[in-house]
């Protein structure tokens, strides 16, 4: 099938004007496909790391959002240890007026300020609530020892 | 089918489909959806000729849609897929498919989208539960759509676009507004249905006569299927194909511009331009060749130009010096017949300067100096020449004058003398004769002895050859002579004056 125009459109913006401290690169072979960096955001236990993620783009995007996933082991009540994550846009709040750009940037914003009171991983989660210190520093830990640049 | 303005139905070879079957709605066809499917499209290709399909000459010669244009029915645009020309304002990009709105529909919180992007985010929404994709605000799905203002359709159609069909040969370009009437009814690239029975694709309107061209076909040098689900023209696909991708195809070496000679099938050549230095540098001999033309193309004014100059340089000349109006032009100038140039010339100028073809034949050989200068030293060389030979000229005429009054000196003073001689002669005689005439007068008186003294005179006078005795009878003879002929001594005697 085609790629629709809307895919190529945003593929070509993507590539114009990326985002800072974020990239998305489609496969050559399938371009809904994208191989996805997001730096960790200043000011946050994920500082200094690079995370990797897939993007996959369904058939029916832009009505269905768009598939997406950590590769890099991380940290995060909301984030879980296959790296699936839990943010309503990626879900039941997707529209298609939003791009994969909105939803990466809304990833970083999610990794600057986790939500432990809408856990996906509960343990995480539970261990950020009873003692937040210690969890930012294993979340930096993590960081150090997963997200090499 | 429209109502068939002509009572001859197609041959039952090629029945059309009925109408309707195939054709779906605009709004649906935009959709991508029915027929224009390319996946559908796929199942139906089988490989070669239907064997139901009539020969071009036999669609054409049954009197067949061809010859009918208006029978066909032509696929409308789909706007939603247009290439546009100039990117479009932000403002009238759809949220969701990211380009301009098509049939824009305006929502209650002040949003627009296309018609048919709304529709399909609403298909992914609970009946109940609609919302706007910008602001996620609530939606009554029953309530009547807003007015679109007229200035944004306006903007829209304005907007300017290339043919959807492109891609098999249309060049058009123009505004939106307009991109259906041209696909509809101008554009002879337009989709049309498959003239043949059986087939439910589409052909662009050029191919109509050609008949079916819905199989696949294969490549005879690689083997490979050329069909692509989504180009329907495959004729110009093998085409195509055979001049850029076939691996086997011969193709030439990219450095034969500049004389590489390789010439091997694609794959073979793809792997000797990697190392074939004349391929390397072919982009920059390509671009030479391409200045080269265009210096070419520059030089034909250029000539005529000259041309020109030349001509006016010449008349000019002639104006200026009208006998040497010949020499004075640049085919003369740099002629290497410099011995026949003279000869054209009035006589003055038939003293040719010795240096003058020397500086001919060798200036020629070497660099000639810019021709301005060269006419210049021609020039002056021809008035110095002018001049000497004028002075030449004067002088001439000066000494002939000179010989001339010499000439007529010397026999001025010659005749003076003959008249100063021919006076003493005259003299002399007139002396003579008194001296005869007073000699005459006394013999007159005595007779014999005058004329015994004029014999003895005439004796003497004719030169003392004679003897005594001779002489002494020759006087007595004379003497007698004399004594009869007495008048006639004088002119005798003025004779023999004479030869003295």
């Amino acid at each position: 099938m085609a790629l629709p125009k809307r895919i190529i459109k945003e593929t070509e913006r993507l590539m114009a004007e990326p985002v800072k401290g974020i990239s998305a690169v489609p496969h050559e072979d399938n371009l809904r496909y994208f191989d996805v960096t997001i730096e960790g955001p200043e000011q946050s236990p994920y500082e200094g790391g690079v995370f990797k993620l897939e993007l996959f783009l369904p058939d029916d995007y832009p009505m269905t959002p768009p598939k997406i996933r950590f590769l890099t082991k991380i940290y995060h009540p909301n984030i879980d240890r296959l790296g699936r994550i839990c943010l309503d846009v990626l879900k039941g709040n997707w529209s298609p007026a939003l791009q994969i750009r909105t939803i990466l940037l809304s990833i970083q914003a999610l990794l600057g300020a986790p939500n432990p009171d809408d856990p996906l991983a509960n343990d995480v989660a539970q261990k950020w609530k009873e003692d937040q210190n210690a969890a930012i520093e294993t979340a930096r830990q993590w960081t150090r020892e997963h997200a090499k640049p | 089918m429209e109502s068939p303005p002509f009572s001859l139905e197609p041959p039952p070879l090629v029945p059309r489909r009925e109408s309707g079957a195939g054709l779906p709605d605009p709004l649906s066809a935009t959709a991508g959806e029915a027929v224009l499917n390319p996946d559908s499209r796929r199942n139906s290709f089988s490989v070669g000729r239907p064997p139901n399909s009539p020969s071009p000459l036999a669609l054409m010669a049954t009197g067949s849609p061809p010859a009918r244009p208006q029978r066909y029915k032509v696929q409308p645009p789909d706007l939603a897929s247009l290439d546009y020309i100039d990117t479009p304002a932000p403002q009238l990009i759809c949220g969701i498919c990211q380009s301009p709105y098509v049939l824009p529909v305006r929502l209650p919180c002040d949003h627009y989208f296309c018609k048919d992007c709304l529709s399909h985010h609403f298909a992914t929404q609970d009946a109940g539960n609609k919302s706007c994709p910008m602001c996620r605000g609530k939606l009554d799905i029953n309530q009547e759509s807003l007015e679109v203002p007229k200035i944004m359709q306006d903007m829209l159609d304005a907007l300017r676009v290339r043919c959807p069909n492109t891609r098999f040969g249309c060049s058009w370009e123009d505004e939106r507004g307009n991109v259906r009437t041209h696909v509809m009814i101008y554009c002879k690239h337009s989709l049309v249905e498959c003239p043949v029975a059986g087939c439910d694709l589409y052909c662009t309107q050029t191919d109509y006569g050609k008949g079916c061209l819905h199989y696949t076909v294969q490549c005879e040098k690689c083997q490979g299927s050329i069909y692509q689900s989504d180009v329907e023209i495959l004729f110009l696909d093998m085409k195509k194909h055979m001049d850029s991708d076939c691996p086997n195809t011969v193709a030439a070496c990219q450095g034969n511009i500049v004389g590489c000679k390789v010439a091997e099938i694609r794959k073979d050549v793809v792997a000797h331009e990697r190392t074939c230095p004349m391929a390397l540098m072919a982009p920059y001999f390509r671009e030479q060749q391409t200045r080269l033309g265009l210096a070419e193309a520059r030089i034909g004014p250029l000539e005529r130009k000259v041309g020109l100059l030349e001509r006016g340089l010449d008349s000019i000349t002639y104006k200026l010096y009208p006998a040497k109006s010949r020499r004075g032009t640049l085919e003369n100038l740099y002629s290497e017949d410099t011995t026949s140039v003279p000869s054209d010339s009035i006589p003055e100028f038939r003293l040719p300067d010795p240096s003058f073809p020397q500086w001919g034949s060798n200036d020629r050989a070497t660099a000639p100096p810019p021709f301005d200068s060269q006419i210049d030293h021609l020039l002056t060389l021809h008035e110095s020449l002018r001049e000497e030979v004028s002075r030449i000229k004067m002088e001439l005429n000066e000494s002939e004058g000179r010989t001339n009054m010499l000439v007529f000196n010397e026999n001025a003073r010659i005749r003076d003398d003959m008249l100063h001689m021919s006076g003493a002669l005259n003299n002399v005689r007139a002396q003579v004769h008194w001296m005869m005439s007073e000699k005459l007068r006394p013999s007159a008186s005595s007779g014999g002895s005058t004329a015994a003294a004029d014999s003895n005179k005439a004796a003497s006078s004719n030169g003392n050859t004679r003897s005594g005795t001779q002489g002494a009878s020759h006087s007595m003879a004379a003497r007698t002579a004399a004594a009869r002929l007495p008048p006639r001594r004088l002119s005798d005697s003025t004779r023999q004056e004479t030869k003295l």
